[in-house]
């Protein structure tokens, strides 16, 4: 239509659309660059794709075959947390609030990893009995953070009393990892299994160590890299350490499936009946629901097959209890509320790193120069004792960190490493570590331990 | 003057090392040397062997003093002499200053006190320490009861730390007071030993002073001195013979009758004894109940036997494993074997560190309904505490964990474990369903008051430790 024939009416509705399509694609355009990739692919309802980009393996000969292929990257980032469970959470807001870009993957949907979806709601290894008799609470920093908040959200935690090792509710620390992570404007990627590591063509010039890049993601739309200048590996079984070539050990250990159940406080005593309280589990933050470990046979929580086997038996176990339960006089109100989403596995791969934790150091107080955190044990002589830097940094390959149960430990010690205040710890230390070397331009191995300690600090970390 | 101002000095140094020193098995040994009951007792049951060279030296040589003076032990060293002469001194002072008719009447007109009188007529009791002393020395040979504590040195070291040391202290004490030299002449083993070794001598070691010595004393009136030499070589030949051959006659018969005697007894039979006994009987015997086991053990296992139904082992050292309260660890460490060292008897036989394991204490063992591996809790306490490698974690399909098990050939009833064990979460029905409880592998985590009742309820712990002879 002719510009002189347009009316009034029809000019200011052709406006009205133009501004609303700027708009709308401004907006497409400021969203952020993680949701491009997305975007650019993204189908129009009812378009059909054919499947001609498909590029599947081959079977060659009985031999698998994967066409090697260009990798597109998704984002580049400073630092780079794999795992947002406890320790890759508490790394990730350390290092941003540390002044560094990061970038946080995680496979699952949630955030909080075991002390969520595995529904390990107790935190052990709270105090400590120092020298002189008191009681210390080791857990400060970010994980005392997190744990304040807690208590103010409702069903948040419970048992946050002096000498007590507190509960918290799995669905409220996953709500409460997302306003801290957004608050501390983090990079989010979830639904991404971290499945393998980049490492850089040339090797470190002072000590030929492979470096690491970054990793590659496994999404619905096909591998991506993350490209980073530091990669901490808080998956807890080291899947990013031990694809790029880390020297690293590998143990078995037991593994179980919690679960929780509803309307305990239902239960009546019915005399002349003995109500199972070993199956009754442990206190939550909400009232009537109770979680129920399972310690579970030893088995290797890297194998598939070990895994579905336990899946399968831990679920009929589970039922079983629930089942007497039931048929208990004065039980039949208690329901079965939620099987643990993750699979409770405790101990798989651990790093080997230029310092191991033992537990023989430990009772006798060994201190580090090292010292970059502070863990506590949760039975017996209820010591405590230092994280030296040296178990988070692998020894053979530069730039990567890790965090969490498989920092480097001798079993004896791993046993005691996995619990919250020192996945709490050594994430928080790892974040600021990363962050320090991107900032100083150095590599993990180089760190500059004066200041990882002093931003701790400042962060309201406890060193002991 | 001058035994005097010796048995002050021998008195001082010797306070003044049971307080520095006590707890040392060196100058414990050397210190139990000087007396020669202690000395005798340990010859007669080869213990001297493992003594060292210097406590040998002391113990010989107050051997040699007594034969050459008689009774140079009570007259020269004896430190609880020198305590009777201060209350001897007091004594008459008191006497004195009382100005009690009586005694002074028979001060003058020279007649004996009524104390003096009883004494005499009631002969038995001239020759009750030597008596306490033969039997000791026999109980040792035989086995049985003997009186290794009513030693001088055994009731003034004990004094120190045990209850009854110091009742016996002043039980003598009062005695002087009354009878004087009741204690010292009539009923000390020691000094009954020293008077054997002084009569002894007199009839082997022949003398115009011994003849002299015998007619003095009145050991024998009824010695004629014909052929006194020849008579004197008889005399000894047949003490000798008859006490070899009483000893091989009477050897097996004692000490079935004694071992009769033992099995009626058998209640006294302790629990728990320390590592390194001897079997009861003999240990009945050669302890000396001087309490010092009990003053070094480091972890307060060792205690004393209080239980007077039991006579045979009153006052003797056991095993007590319960702990005073929830910060207490009472175990037997496996680094010590400070007890078996300070034996100045060899009623605890020396046990090196590394035969440590080879000793067995108690039996150990578990009830799973107060695991807390049961109650799915990740606990490894034991497994982490034992120092012996004796528990390993077994598969229970009851339990769908792996449980700790003991592994009785490795097991020494150390009581590390136990000592250890949180027990079982003592939660009641009423808190779960108040939602007032919390789940801890720690008993630090309870409430106070929940620690209170842990301790005084029995068996909350997954471990007990039982009698071997059970």
């Amino acid at each position: 239509m002719k510009l002189s024939e347009l009316t009034r009416r029809q000019w200011m509705k052709n406006v009205g659309i133009g501004l609303g399509a700027a708009s709308v694609g401004l907006g497409v355009g400021n969203q952020d660059a993680k949701a491009d990739f997305v975007t650019k692919k993204v189908a129009q309802r009812g378009t059909e794709y054919t499947g001609a980009e498909a590029t599947p393996c081959k079977l060659v000969d009985g031999k698998i075959l994967r066409p090697a292929a260009e990798i597109p990257t998704i984002s580049e980032t400073d630092v780079l947390i794999v795992g947002a469970g406890p320790a890759g959470c508490c790394a990730a807001i350390a290092a941003a609030r540390a002044g560094v870009k990061v970038t946080l993957v995680e496979r699952y949907n949630h955030f909080g990893g075991l002390a969520t979806g595995g529904l390990v709601v107790h935190i052990l290894g709270h105090w400590t009995t120092d020298a002189n008799g008191k009681k210390v609470q080791v857990v400060q920093g970010i994980g005392e953070e997190m744990m304040k908040r807690l208590e103010g959200m409702p069903n948040g935690i419970c048992n946050r009393e002096f000498g007590r090792n507190p509960t918290l509710d799995s669905e409220v620390y996953k709500y409460l990892l997302v306003e801290m992570l957004t608050e501390a404007n983090v990079e989010i990627f979830l639904h991404s299994w971290a499945i393998d590591s980049i490492i850089d063509d040339n090797p470190d010039a002072k000590t030929g160590n492979p470096v690491v890049k970054g990793v590659l993601i496994q999404t619905k739309l096909g591998p991506h890299a993350i490209l980073a200048k530091q990669t901490v590996d808080c998956t807890g079984d080291g899947d990013v350490f031990a694809t790029c070539g880390c020297a690293y050990t590998r143990r078995m250990y037991h593994i179980g499936l919690p679960c929780r159940l509803g309307n305990v406080d239902k239960i009546k005593q019915v005399e002349g009946v003995k109500i199972p309280r070993h199956l009754l589990g442990d206190i939550t933050p909400v009232k009537g629901v109770r979680w129920v470990n399972m310690n579970g046979p030893d088995a290797d929580g890297l194998d598939v097959r070990d895994l579905t086997r336990l899946e399968l038996n831990h679920r009929k176990q589970i039922w079983k209890n629930y089942m007497t339960l039931k048929n208990t006089p004065g039980c039949e109100e208690v329901f079965l509320l939620e099987t643990a989403p993750q699979m409770g596995v405790r101990i798989t791969r651990v790093i080997e790193g230029t310092e191991e934790m033992t537990l023989e150091d430990a009772k006798a107080g060994k201190v580090y120069d090292s010292c970059v955190g502070y863990g506590g044990a949760w039975g017996g002589d209820h010591i405590g004792w230092q994280i030296p830097y040296g178990c988070l940094l692998s020894k053979n390959v530069e730039n990567i960190l890790t965090a969490g149960r498989s920092i480097c430990g001798a079993p004896s010690m791993s046993e005691l490493l996995r619990v919250y205040p020192n996945c709490w710890s050594s994430g928080h230390s790892a974040g600021v570590a990363a962050a320090v070397c991107v900032l100083n331009n150095t590599t993990a191995r180089d760190a500059d331990l004066k200041e990882v300690r002093r931003i701790l600090k400042e962060q309201n970390a406890y060193l002991g | 003057m001058k035994r005097w101002v010796l048995k002050m000095a021998i008195f001082l140094i010797l306070a003044v090392l049971f307080h520095v020193s006590g707890h040392a098995p060196g100058v414990m040994e050397g210190i139990h040397a000087l007396s020669p009951l202690l000395f005798l007792a340990n010859c007669v049951t080869g213990f001297v062997m493992t003594l060292g060279a210097i406590t040998v030296f002391f113990g010989i040589g107050m051997l040699i003093l007594c034969v050459w003076k008689r009774r140079f032990f009570c007259r020269w060293a004896c430190p609880l002499g020198f305590f009777q002469d201060v209350l001897r001194l007091c004594r008459s002072k008191i006497r004195k200053l009382l100005s009690i008719k009586k005694n002074i009447e028979e001060m003058n007109t020279g007649k004996e006190s009524f104390s003096r009188k009883f004494l005499r007529k009631v002969t038995v009791f001239q020759a009750l320490g030597r008596i306490l002393a033969l039997v000791t020395l026999a109980s040792l040979i035989f086995g049985g009861f003997t009186f290794l504590f009513l030693d001088p040195i055994i009731i003034l070291h004990g004094a120190h730390t045990l209850n009854w040391c110091r009742y016996a202290l002043v039980g003598i004490g009062v005695t002087v007071l009354i009878f004087p030299n009741f204690w010292c002449y009539f009923m000390c083993p020691c000094g009954g030993v020293q008077e054997i070794i002084w009569r002894l001598r007199v009839f082997f070691i022949y003398s115009k002073k011994n003849e002299e010595i015998i007619e003095k004393e009145k050991i024998s009136e009824k010695v004629t001195v014909q052929n006194p030499k020849r008579r004197a070589f008889f005399q000894g030949v047949g003490v000798v013979a008859i006490s070899i051959g009483g000893y091989f006659l009477l050897k097996n018969t004692v000490k079935n009758t004694v071992k009769k005697v033992a099995e009626k007894a058998s209640s006294a039979i302790m629990k728990f004894r320390l590592p390194g006994a001897l079997p009861e009987e003999e240990f009945w015997a050669r302890c000396t109940r001087c309490g010092a086991c009990k003053g070094v053990c480091p972890t307060g296992l060792v205690t004393i036997s209080s239980d007077k139904s039991e006579p045979m082992t009153y006052a003797t050292p056991i095993l007590d494993f319960t702990p005073k309260n929830t910060e207490d660890r009472i175990f037997c460490d496996a680094e010590c074997t400070a007890c078996t060292e300070i034996c100045p008897t060899g009623a605890l036989q020396r046990v090196k560190q590394d035969e440590k394991k080879n000793v067995r204490l108690a039996v150990c063992e578990f009830n799973y309904e107060l695991c807390r591996r049961y109650y799915q809790m990740e606990c490894s306490i034991c497994l982490q505490n034992c120092p012996y490698e004796a528990l390993t974690e077994v598969w229970s399909d009851e339990s769908y964990s792996k449980i700790p098990v003991v592994n009785a050939d490795l097991c020494t009833g150390c009581g590390r474990c136990v000592a250890f064990c949180p027990g079982e979460p003592l939660i009641s029905l009423d808190d779960i369903l108040g939602g007032d409880d919390s789940y801890s592998a720690g008993v630090e985590s309870q409430t106070g008051e929940l620690l209170e009742t842990i301790i005084e309820t029995t068996g909350f712990k997954a471990l007990t430790l039982h009698s071997i002879s059970e």
